[in-house]
């Protein structure tokens, strides 16, 4: 078993643009999006940290972050091989991710999870308003001021088109702006 | 300061604080027991090897041994075939290892509900193999790919093979092309690969083709999309392609078997050509999924249930009906936003601005930018109410028979608030309270008893949440689309 980090060993050699099963002889091409070799391990390595942090922001719960990204990188290990874009596939399990866990705590609670879900970061306001936002504008709020992200990338990220986002991205700013004017 | 700067200091001030742990080998441990799930998931024997595994489910970090279990990357490794990226890191904690308990084979293991797979006493004694009666199975389709990979398909009976079972309570049967009316069971084997699929046998065809789709694989983690072509007389080849993957194949016994490897046909797109004499041709999206467009539910759905008998009517029943029409184009329609054309649309709009904000931000937004709203069959009841059929079409599904009212209110129409609350719910975003759907008296002829407006689930807080179409794939009125 190779532990050394060239990813070749009963694995996938990911040979430029084009990914080929190494292990059985099963001969099929997958094309992928990736321009430059990357294993598993490498994306595992230079992705985790990043999506907790993303995670943590859209969840509120560092924890539940770790969780959902393991999750995300459990799924994309099993699919390794048909993933076209590793990269945007795990991003976008977490958003997910982040997304069942906020319908999950709705069905448990009957309400968003944001009531309880601020333990992980700092009393502040600004992240309050942003917690009390519907999960895809926070999403979409979160990878754009904090990732910097591109519209089309929070489009894929969210699976909708990238004329949605900016109209999407402006009412939740509308939302934040009236949620702060209000007395506290 | 403004909202953007401000969020964004914030935001990467509570990032920056946030760091967690590592594990690939959890990650490992995880992709290995969702291997092995999925490899037995096809009896009622999983659920005993999963919980002789140690515990159902992996919630990584909280269960399956809670957040502390690992494994050696070695251990990770010995995926038993599994074809799985390498391990190439151990776990950050060294210290923190442990090693996952190994049951012997025919052991219980602590907390099984039963004895594991291979053991005396698995089976019921009552059951006997071969003791069922089944259909004869014809052989369809055999071949092997460019890439070894054999491919059987069989065709058996399946319970829509009595075409009876397609009638509805009033004896009403759709043609026989509408479903498939018998059961195609595909087989694939190959180096590493063994599973067995199902699919749709059409007995007959509307034009020259039927098409079906479905996947195997999965249990030897290698997804493969089938896409089953019957095809008429005549068609010489066909081809079908998602991405760069393809196949072509001549078609025998009336259909061609078609293998898309790593693709997921529920899920990507792909497309079809057929060759025939003339040349080639792409199937269209209406040969594709036909059961997406309004033909298809023409011909294949019950009579719609009638809408009520007309009474007394208006003075100008030309210019009323081209008034409720207009209304119910303007609510639906997409060019300007629902809350710039808001008022005199709705009777009573109790709870419909919350609902439509949020369907705005829910999962099928986007299909509002391709529905249409058609009313397809109009009554006036009385002077100052009007009950219309119409359906929603997107571009990727198609709901025909819903119904809906409008009344005469200080001398205009306005569209009932049950009709646009009834879009909303299926969208996932039901007004507060909700109407339910509407449906016309004869409704129950056709089809019995109207189900109940959705399924509900006590919470642990003692309250009621329903939520009776949060999953389906449904349109919203147009008018909600947000823009862009």
């Amino acid at each position: 078993m190779d532990l050394g980090g060239s990813g070749v060993n009963n694995a996938m050699v990911m040979d430029g643009a084009v990914a080929r099963l190494a292990d059985n002889d099963i001969e099929f091409e997958i094309e992928t999006t990736s321009t430059s070799p990357v294993t598993f391990t490498e994306l595992y390595s230079r992705e985790f940290q990043p999506l907790v942090r993303l995670a943590t922001l859209m969840t509120g719960r560092v924890e539940t972050a770790r969780d959902i990204v393991q999750d995300a990188f459990v799924k994309l290990h099993v699919k390794w091989p048909a993933v076209r874009d590793p990269t945007a596939y795990v991003r976008r399990s977490v958003v997910n991710g982040c997304r069942s866990h906020h319908r999950w705590e709705r069905r448990r609670h009957g309400r968003p999870a944001t009531d309880e879900a601020s333990v992980d970061l700092a009393v502040d306001h600004t992240l309050a308003a942003l917690e009390r936002l519907p999960h895809r504008q926070r999403a979409a709020l979160v990878m754009k001021f904090y990732e910097g992200s591109t519209e089309q990338e929070i489009a894929v990220a969210l699976g909708c088109r990238p004329g949605s986002v900016g109209p999407m991205v402006q009412r939740a700013l509308e939302r934040m702006r009236q949620s702060l004017a209000e007395p506290r | 300061m403004d909202i953007e700067r401000q969020l964004s200091e914030h935001l990467a001030e509570a990032a920056a604080g946030v760091s967690a742990t590592p594990d690939l080998a959890e990650v490992e441990l995880g992709a290995r027991r969702v291997r092995g799930r999925r490899r037995v998931a096809t009896g009622v024997a999983a659920a005993m090897l999963i919980a002789g595994a140690g515990g159902a489910g992996f919630g990584l970090g909280r269960e399956a041994g809670g957040s502390d279990a690992q494994v050696t990357p070695a251990q990770a490794g010995d995926t038993g075939g599994d074809e799985a990226p390498a391990a190439t890191v151990g776990p950050a904690d060294a210290s923190q290892e442990v090693q996952p308990s190994e049951t012997a084979p025919g052991t219980p293991a602590p907390g099984a509900i039963g004895p594991p797979l291979g053991s005396p006493g698995t089976m019921s004694r009552d059951f006997k193999v071969g003791a069922a009666e089944m259909p004869p199975y014809e052989l369809v389709v055999e071949r092997v790919t460019d890439s070894g990979i054999t491919i059987r398909a069989l065709r058996g009976e399946s319970w829509y093979s009595d075409e009876t079972s397609m009638a509805d309570s009033n004896g009403w049967m759709p043609p026989r092309w509408c479903h498939g009316d018998a059961e195609l069971r595909i087989g694939l084997s190959g180096p590493g690969l063994i599973d067995v699929t199902g699919a749709s046998w059409y007995s007959e065809l509307e034009g020259d083709v039927a098409v079906s789709a479905t996947q195997a694989g999965w249990a030897d983690g290698q997804p493969f999309g089938i896409v089953v072509v019957q095809v008429a007389d005549g068609i010489t080849e066909v081809a079908a392609t998602a991405g760069e993957v393809s196949d072509r194949v001549a078609p025998s016994g009336g259909a061609a078997i078609l293998l898309l490897p790593g693709i997921d046909p529920y899920i990507d797109d792909y497309t079809v050509e057929v060759t025939d004499a003339s040349g080639v041709r792409a199937l269209d999206e209406s040969e594709l999924n036909p059961m997406n467009t309004a033909e298809w539910h023409a011909a294949c759905e019950p009579p719609p249930p009638p809408l009520p008998a007309a009474g007394e009517q208006p003075a100008d029943v030309a210019a009323a009906e081209a008034a409720v029409r207009d209304v119910f184009a303007e609510l639906f329609g997409s060019s300007v936003p629902f809350e710039d054309k808001r008022d005199g649309l709705l009777d009573d709009y109790t709870g419909v601005d919350a609902a439509i904000a949020e369907a705005r931000d829910g999962d099928f937004a986007d299909a509002v930018a391709t529905a249409e709203y058609t009313i397809e069959d109009f009554v006036f009841t009385s002077p100052t109410e009007a009950w219309f059929r119409y359906a929603i079409a997107t571009g990727t599904s198609y709901f025909g028979q819903r119904y809906g009212t409008s009344q005469l209110i200080d001398g205009s129409w306005r569209i009932s608030r049950a009709v646009i609350c009834q879009d909303l719910a299926l969208a996932g975003a039901p007004c507060e309270p909700d109407p339910g759907p509407i449906y016309p008296p004869s409704w129950e002829d056709t089809y019995g008893t109207p189900p109940p407006i959705g399924a509900c689930m006590e919470t642990e807080a003692g309250g009621e949440i329903c939520e009776p179409a949060e999953e389906m794939n449904v349109a919203l009125p147009t008018g909600t689309a947000p823009e862009g």
